[in-house]
């Protein structure tokens, strides 16, 4: 996973999505997190999946590489689904909710600077955790530098040959193994470093307000309507269960529509 | 070399004149890592006054950035005394942090903001001041360093001069009484060098700064230091004094294991050949008139 990429999209974004203030996508997030937990029904599932890659489309966000980085969690949900799941559609069900709930992480964090996300986490859980999670953010960076520079000093050494796997399984273990130490010392001089910057018992964040009022109040209510609606399916699936093949029509004409005029404005 | 010629002033001065507050003191230090290296910076107190500019020189592994950590309390003495405006840093750091600003070596691992913005205002942020004086105070910073347009950068796509330049903003936007930098000019192109330079003197000079800078870059010495402390291999403090007392002191640059600026080791030479040859002159302004009066001489 390029961090790089990932961190530049969500601080240099324009997009209405990424004005909006990182409390109202939090919230928006945790909402279709609880749709997922809560949905049994296949169609529900899609349109929440639908509905999410049509708000990415519609924002012109790098779709290309978001869906892969969603679909990560999928080879793992499969394996568990293929071991456990009763029916074909329970299988299907385990990896939907897999796929949907990283892909709403993974829009999230393609429009919105880890720290301002991590600064509304921080508010929830113990300090220690809170800034732990805040101070990863640099160390991401900084590691992935380091295990790029190693790979291309094993490299040039030779360390990497097709022809001798077995030496080439060892060089990569013994710059996994430098890796790992560096990150422990790099942990303690990141911890200096804050300490010698203002840091004490807590950090703080500058949470940026909303640039976009509308788009945080209908990011809410279109969560909260889904959940609402996934709710109301799973309380009364007699009455209501059987009309959910509309919310996946209408979510999937949305993603039509949507990409249909993106690709117009480009 | 840059000729902001500071050399002639810094001949009258010496760091034992009592004209000012004792910012740093540290006495006979002694630090052994865990990997058993050990480092004594002793032989003679490491003296700081207010205002003062003082480099460290010496060779690799002499324990340069021992000191500087000591310094910034990083580092517990396991022996001596360590004193930063008469308190023991590795005790009492909070106490004294707000006047201290600190530029580490690798610059990269300092900077721990999305934007260099955020990364400027991360210490004013954890003060708690305002946002209106955050916001104030980070764009002073960066204009001092003539960085506001990277303001709104990520620093992760910067070059190297340019972190260096957003962590030096980064320590002195809290406007700190004593400032901390480690290299400070490596990685920076020569005009941004001479910018440094002027730019810490004229804080030194306006609002009374007092900067310690460990450096391997023995040319900007002449231009920036007011006093030099030279360390020999094992961290012994051998010698300190004016940069000019320094780098004609044959004993100990070859202690400190130093190259001498270009211009010292011209006169060191012309001295060699012909001994009514001019005493050295360290900026290139002070070298011309101190050959042009040789040749008028002669």
């Amino acid at each position: 996973m390029d961090v790089t990429f990932v961190d530049s999209a969500a601080i240099l974004g324009s997009s209405r999505l990424h004005a909006a203030s990182a409390g109202a996508k939090v919230a928006a997030f945790t909402l279709v997190l609880a749709t997922v937990v809560v949905t049994n029904d296949v169609l529900v599932l899609l349109s929440a999946l639908v509905l999410l890659l049509a708000l990415a489309a519609g924002m012109g966000m790098p779709l290309r590489r978001m869906v892969p980085l969603a679909l990560y969690p999928a080879v793992f949900a499969a394996v568990f689904a293929f071991a456990s799941a009763p029916s074909a559609l329970s299988a299907i069900l385990i990896v939907g909710k897999a796929v949907t709930a990283a892909l709403a992480g993974v829009v999230l964090m393609f429009s919105t600077p880890y720290p301002q996300v991590f600064g509304i986490v921080q508010r929830f859980v113990p300090g220690i955790v809170g800034d732990a999670l805040l101070m990863t953010y640099r160390s991401l960076f900084l590691l992935a530098e380091k295990l790029a520079s190693l790979s291309t000093a094993i490299k040039l050494r030779s360390g990497l040959s097709g022809r001798q796997p077995i030496r080439a399984f060892r060089a990569t273990t013994r710059a996994l193994g430098g890796l790992l130490l560096y990150a422990l010392d790099l942990s303690q001089r990141e911890y200096d470093v804050l300490r010698l910057r203002g840091y004490e018992r807590r950090l703080r964040v500058r949470a940026l307000p909303s640039a976009d009022v509308a788009m945080d109040r209908a990011l809410l209510v279109g969560a909260a309507g889904l959940l609402g609606i996934t709710i109301t399916v799973r309380a009364v699936p007699e009455a209501v269960g059987i009309y959910s093949w509309m919310l996946a029509a209408l979510s999937l004409l949305t993603l039509a529509v949507t990409a249909t005029v993106r690709r117009r404005k480009s | 070399m840059t000729d902001t010629a500071h050399v002639h002033v810094h001949e009258h001065e010496h760091p034992d004149d009592p004209c000012c507050e004792e910012v740093v003191r540290i006495s006979c230090v002694r630090h052994t890592y865990e990997d058993g290296t050990s480092v004594h910076l002793c032989g003679m107190d490491f003296l700081v006054h207010a205002g003062k500019r003082v480099a460290v020189l010496g060779p690799n592994g002499a324990g340069k950035t021992t000191l500087l950590y000591h310094i910034l309390g990083l580092l517990r003495p396991q022996e001596g005394e360590v004193r930063v405006f008469g308190i023991e840093p590795a005790e009492d750091w909070k106490d004294i942090r707000r006047r201290i600003g600190v530029v580490l070596q690798n610059v990269d691992e300092q900077i721990v903001a999305p934007t260099v913005f955020d990364d400027v205002a991360f210490s004013p942020q954890q003060y708690g001041l305002p946002d209106a004086e955050i916001q104030e105070r980070t764009y002073a910073a960066l204009d001092l360093l003539g960085i506001r347009e990277l303001a709104g950068r990520v620093p992760h796509s910067l070059s190297g001069g340019e972190k260096r330049k957003v962590a030096l903003a980064g320590a002195l936007v809290m406007e700190p009484e004593l400032l901390v930098l480690d290299e400070p000019f490596e990685g920076l192109d020569p005009a941004s060098r001479s910018n440094l330079i002027e730019l810490l003197g004229r804080l030194s000079a306006e609002k009374g700064m007092t900067v310690v800078l460990s450096t391997h870059d023995i040319d900007t010495v002449p231009d920036f230091a007011d006093f030099a402390y030279v360390l020999a291999p094992g961290g012994t403090i051998v010698f300190r004094g004016t940069p000019a007392e320094v780098f004609s002191n044959a004993d100990v640059i070859a202690q400190g294991n130093i190259k001498p600026p270009i211009l010292a080791e011209l006169f060191a030479m012309l001295r060699q050949r012909d001994e009514s040859a001019p005493a050295p002159a360290l900026s290139v302004r002070a070298a011309v008139e101190a050959l042009e009066e040789w040749k008028r001489a002669d």
